[in-house]
């Protein structure tokens, strides 16, 4: 059941100004409901930048209106000063001889894949550095002022996603350098041999992957990583970037049809009418997906076990997880978490 | 109970000097329902905090509101 605020939304985002008010009485919507659903997917940006450019502020209350141009002012100011510093990042590792890649936020935003800077609402700079450089990047970073409050990892059995992030003193913005597109578990299905090709390339200041590479890692980060394959939420921010992705290559029915992440992806939001596509669940694909969703409980509840087994072994983690039950304790939510229970 | 608590909380001062109930009233009502999210990263330093302290997106919460989207992890 979509609200009459998502379906607002979704209009105001992806319909003419035509259309906006299909299916929708304008004096049902509740704009405080509005503002917590659109914060939540933080879409409020893109919200104010499609109603000014459809013109159709009329609808919404003064208050409102100005709310959200508050934000998005914010955004667009937040975002020229991260272009500004990732093309600063950037060249600092050219002439360190780093190859590396923009990803996600950064790379659509550096791909102009938006029609204005101040839409996309974004956290950090993410970039991608291949293996090799690992160490000279972490080099680089520290003898440049970018600091982290992070500890850094000495002991792993795989490449972490990304090395921890950290903060020049002197800049705005975090940054992000990743050695993987994914956490180890995940990456058999999705990982940065899909840039093999691209970092053949010669090393070169802004460089972005190519437009199926952004959609493809959009769909997996959010389906796998951020484990909406699993619970079934949607993303308004990530159904924004793939449709301003605009890949006509990606978005037909038999490529869509041939993975199960992109197939799902879609499929949950087939009730927004977004995209041209219909795609049909079979009893098979519902049978595979059911599957890997147990796999997933499974695997939850094996980590849950191992981390139970630790505590007995491992005296940091045991010291952690007494402080965590004493801050709840004081908090009283264990208690009425308790209550709750007993009650029921 | 639960009125006086409110009120309470309303009328508490905050470091610099205005009440909490003014303050709200100052950055509009708006600012109240919006969701923590849009704030960490409109506010740097909060993000830059977040971030310090190990801050992964969460993935539920109480009410049953989908998580956060926190899309390709940025």
């Amino acid at each position: 059941m979509i609200s009459v605020e998502e379906k607002l939304l979704v209009n105001v985002l992806y319909r003419p100004e035509s259309e906006i008010l299909n299916g929708i009485e304008i004096n049902d919507i509740n704009f405080d409901n509005l503002i917590k659903l659109a914060s939540r997917h933080l879409m409020l940006p893109a919200l104010f930048f499609n109603i000014n450019k459809k013109n159709i502020s009329y609808l919404f209350p003064d208050d409102f209106i100005e709310y959200i141009k508050n934000i998005y002012s914010i955004n667009k100011a937040r975002n020229t000063v991260l272009l500004k510093e990732a093309k600063e990042l950037s060249e600092l590792l050219y002439k360190n001889n780093i190859n590396h890649i923009f990803l996600k936020g950064t790379a659509l935003l550096l791909s102009n894949v938006f029609e204005d800077i101040g839409e996309r609402m974004m956290c950090d700079i993410d970039f991608i550095i291949q293996h090799k450089d690992e160490e000279k990047v972490e080099k680089i970073l520290e003898k440049n002022n970018y600091f982290t409050n992070n500890i850094i990892d000495l002991f792993r059995v795989f490449k972490p996603k990304h090395l921890t992030t950290r903060v020049n003193k002197n800049k705005t913005i975090r940054i992000e350098p990743h050695l993987e597109l994914l956490s180890p578990k995940y990456r058999v299905v999705f990982n940065s041999k899909k840039l093999i090709n691209a970092f053949k390339d010669e090393t070169k200041t802004i460089k972005t992957p190519s437009k199926p590479f952004l959609f493809d890692h959009c769909i997996y980060a959010l389906q796998i990583e951020d484990k909406r394959f699993f619970n079934s939420y949607h993303s308004h921010r990530s159904i924004y970037d793939i449709y301003r992705l605009d890949c006509k290559k990606s978005l037909t029915i038999k490529n869509i049809k041939k993975d199960i992440f992109i197939k799902h992806f879609f499929i949950t939001i087939d009730k927004f009418k977004i995209f041209d596509i219909h795609i049909k669940t079979t009893l098979l694909n519902s049978y595979t997906i059911s599957f890997i969703k147990i796999l997933n409980i499974i695997n939850m509840y094996i980590l849950k076990l191992l981390v139970i087994i630790q505590l007995f072994f491992n005296n940091e983690l045991r010291e952690r997880a007494l402080n965590k039950i004493s801050i709840h304790y004081n908090n009283k939510t264990l208690l009425n978490y308790l209550y709750t229970w007993l009650k029921l | 109970m639960t009125m006086k608590k409110e009120n309470k909380e309303n009328d508490e001062i905050i470091p610099s000097g205005i009440t909490r109930k003014d303050a709200i009233k100052k950055m509009g009502k708006y600012a109240t329902l919006t969701a923590m999210g849009t704030f960490m990263i409109l506010n740097p330093k909060k993000a830059q905090a977040q971030s310090a302290s190990g801050g992964e997106s969460d993935d539920s919460d109480d009410s049953g509101n989908p998580p956060p989207p926190t899309g390709w992890g940025d």
